[in-house]
């Protein structure tokens, strides 16, 4: 379950930092971000990120889960800062194949 | 954490002139002026002794003030008291000088070591 | 005048950060080592094979074995202190009081987990030194290094909040990472290991202080007890004094049914700890103390039984108070030992996030500090000292821990004050680790300690497997993967100390513009052009002169 949450964090700062130009031009190479693709980024990260806690909530309870959460923010945002100077289309496209995978486990194990 | 300031022409050095810079500049001037180590010793010697001081005094108070069962009035206390001095510390560095640094532990200290001793807390 | 705030708490950043900045990189890295305590202690003495107990049945043979062997060697001690065997730690390590023992007056042995008779195993403090070390040093007295510690801790809380105010573009840097520029990646290192596990560092360095706040802030309690220690200890821990002996003999009471006891008293939990008082007499008191492992708050429960009769005399930690309980929590918050595998996991990589921010900024400072120097055309003696000291404590530190490794396998067994060598050894390779940029200047000395802690931490499975019958060669197979797991995460460390070596070996200043060779271990290889491009972002720690 923790990995659900691990993937949605991933995903959710992803989405984050491609709302962002700096991050936006890594990825795309293009420095501005189309209005409406910035707005679409940007309610998907957040709604991602707000959805991140539940998996380890549900699974831990309130007093675990919300500690594990936290350490799963962290191990969610290192790879995301070290992989985009290095090789920022991978670090985009690691969201995208993160959460499927994640939710299927979840769903096997569920 | 990343130091940010601003890198404005009076950057470079940051000490008892640029501390708090700017527009209050001309005010302070009626202040004696010392040797630069010495207001930072000084406030070297609020931050720690001053702010701890003043972090035990609240401890204390909430020890003896709060109305909860003892254990636990102590316990807030000390637990409190880690924040306390830390702000102390913030304040003692954002001050305008050394002077207003040990005038802000002072004004909220005094009152309080005065009720606590009033009270009988130090007996 | 926000601006003015801004700029003196970046001062008061850089100088509470960088003053203690070596004790906290060492507090942080050795800290971060407890996490495996036991896992430490189990590598470093490898006689201790029987696994532990796990079924009731099981740990209640065990128990009464280990009060067995105690009443045999122990009969007449005023106290014993067992920690019961866990998955963790299959051992029991029991301490008893002996007014004929030296020091203060403890002995102390490692037993069997299933026949509770002592093991033949080495002298060793095992993961116990890095955890003791971490909040009250070494060779020191004892109160005296723990102020020092919760100091530099305070100063850490004061670098965290004011780099917090100082590092106004805080979400907008959240992902950024700019190697190959020179002092710039050194700060991006730095904000980038200290915002992405920003909640973990508060919460230490806040918790770290909770856990010695007895001994650095006492006054509360002293004014609210009017100095009664006793009555202060017995309301706020729950534990009642210890009662006298009645002089009468009587023997303990089997401890199995006072464990099924308390495992119904506290919903299926098991105790961790027996403490027994006036063993033998008709006033002993057995105390079961419910083991740390299994809940997130460290506010111990306790149930305390008359040793003679079995009878339940006492509980305490079963309510929570809310400042009792948000203590408790604080403390299990820092120490970790709830939890399981991945949330261990997961505070080990914020730890080790922190020992990084730590020494980013460390070198950070000498990185600036140097270029300001090199600008001036003088460099002074406060950046070679903070280059110097960089060197020692940031590469060095590892270089000692791990010879106490190598101490540990290679030092006679028969030697006398076994244990006491391992530590000398540690200390002795971090003097050395100190002297060895006398010899060697700049970038040498980085790139020598880093290569010198990456052989050996990478050699140290392969002197595990010439020492010992629990290497890789027999572990794997077997699929015991608690100790392989441990030899393998050696090599890894190794393998990354190696690769650190490397990329300040191969480092070009000439990438950083500006910035002297010998400053920094240097910033990541491969340094693309910033395809960002963004004009460089403000300010920098004013590095006052």
């Amino acid at each position: 379950m923790s990995f659900l949450s691990l993937a949605l964090a991933y995903a959710g700062f992803t989405a984050l930092c491609l709302a962002m130009e700096r991050h936006h031009e890594q990825v795309f190479q293009a420095r501005r971000v189309p209005p409406r693709r910035r707005r679409a980024l940007r309610i998907a990260g957040w709604l991602l990120l707000a959805a991140s806690p539940v998996p380890c909530i549900l699974a831990e309870g309130w007093g675990y889960g919300t500690v594990l959460w936290c350490g799963v923010l962290t191990a969610a945002v290192l790879p995301l800062a070290l992989l985009l100077p290095y090789a920022p289309r991978a670090a985009a496209l690691l969201g995208p194949v993160m959460l499927p995978l994640a939710a299927l486990l979840a769903v096997l194990r569920a | 954490m990343a130091s940010a300031a601003p890198s404005s022409p009076r950057s470079g050095t940051a000490s008892e002139a640029d501390a708090g810079a700017g527009a209050a500049a001309g005010r302070r001037r009626r202040l004696p002026r010392a040797p630069r180590w010495l207001g930072i010793l000084s406030r070297c010697v609020a931050a720690i002794l001053g702010g701890y001081a003043l972090a035990s005094l609240a401890a204390i108070a909430f020890a003896l003030w709060l109305p909860a069962a003892r254990p636990e009035a102590v316990m807030t206390g000390m637990l409190a008291s880690f924040a306390i001095h830390t702000g102390a510390v913030v304040w003692v560095f954002a001050a305008g000088n050394a002077w207003r640094a040990w005038i802000g532990l002072l004004l909220p200290g005094l009152p309080l070591a005065a009720l606590l001793w009033l009270t009988g807390g130090f007996a | 005048m926000k601006e003015g705030f801004r700029q003196s708490m970046a001062w008061l950043h850089t100088w509470s950060g960088l003053l203690v900045g070596w004790v906290l990189f060492a507090v942080f890295l050795t800290g971060t080592a407890a996490y495996l305590k036991p896992e430490i202690s189990a590598w470093m003495m490898p006689e201790l094979r029987t696994p532990a107990p796990e079924t009731p049945a099981e740990q209640a043979a065990t128990a009464q074995a280990l009060m067995d062997h105690m009443t045999r060697t122990a009969p007449r001690s005023p106290a014993w202190f067992i920690s019961l065997p866990e998955a963790r730690e299959p051992w029991a390590n029991v301490f008893w009081r002996d007014p004929g023992a030296g020091g203060r007056g403890f002995r102390q042995a490692v037993l069997d987990p299933r026949s509770g008779e002592p093991v033949a195993a080495r002298g060793t403090r095992g993961g116990e030194f890095f955890y003791r070390f971490h909040f009250q040093l070494h060779y020191m007295n004892v109160p005296v290094a723990r102020w020092i510690v919760s100091f530099c801790a305070m100063f850490m809380l004061v670098a965290i909040v004011s780099g917090i105010v100082t590092h106004k573009r805080i979400f907008a840097d959240f992902f950024t990472f700019r190697p190959g520029k020179g002092h710039r990646s050194w700060l991006d290192g730095h904000a980038v290991a200290a915002v992405l596990a920003l909640p973990y560092h508060l919460m230490i360095t806040y918790t770290g202080l909770v856990t010695l706040m007895f001994m650095t802030m006492p006054w509360g309690g002293e004014a609210a007890y009017r100095g009664d220690r006793a009555a202060f200890n017995t309301e706020v821990f729950g534990t009642a004094r210890p009662a006298r002996p009645a002089g009468v003999p009587a023997p303990l009471v089997p401890v199995g049914p006072l464990l099924e006891q308390a495992s119904r008293h506290w919903n299926g939990g098991t105790a961790g700890r027996i403490q027994v008082q006036n063993p033998g007499d008709a006033n002993s008191t057995i105390q079961l103390t419910r083991s740390d492992s299994e809940r997130l708050s460290f506010n111990p429960q306790i149930m305390v039984f008359s040793g003679a009769t079995g009878a339940l005399l006492s509980t305490a930690g079963d309510d929570s108070r809310p400042a009792a309980e948000t203590r408790g929590v604080m403390y299990g918050l820092h120490v970790g030992r709830f939890g399981g595998p991945l949330l261990r996991a997961l505070f080990l990589l914020s730890g080790l996030a922190g020992t990084a921010m730590v020494a980013t900024g460390c070198v950070l400072w000498a990185v600036k500090t140097r270029q300001q120097a090199a600008k001036r055309g003088r460099v002074g003696f406060g950046v070679r000292l903070v280059e110097h000291l960089n060197v020692a404590a940031i590469a060095g530190l590892p270089v000692a821990m791990a010879t106490m490794f190598w101490a540990n396998r290679l030092l006679p067994l028969d030697l006398p004050a076994r244990d006491e060598w391992e530590i000398h050894g540690f200390f002795i390779a971090w003097g050395l680790c100190l002297l060895h940029p006398l010899l060697r200047r700049g970038r040498r000395a980085w790139v020598e300690q880093f290569a010198a802690g990456a052989l050996l931490f990478g050699l140290l499975p392969l002197l595990n497997a010439l020492t010992t019958t629990t290497h890789l060669g027999v572990t794997l197979p077997a699929g015991d993967w608690g100790r392989a797991g441990f030899d393998l995460g050696l090599l890894a460390i190794g393998l990354a100390l190696a690769a650190i070596a490397r990329i300040v070996a191969r480092h070009r200043p000439g990438a950083a513009p500006r910035a002297k060779p010998g400053a920094g271990p240097g910033s990541r290889p491969g340094a693309k052009p910033d395809r960002a491009s963004q004009p460089a972002r403000h300010g920098e720690p004013v590095a006052a002169e």
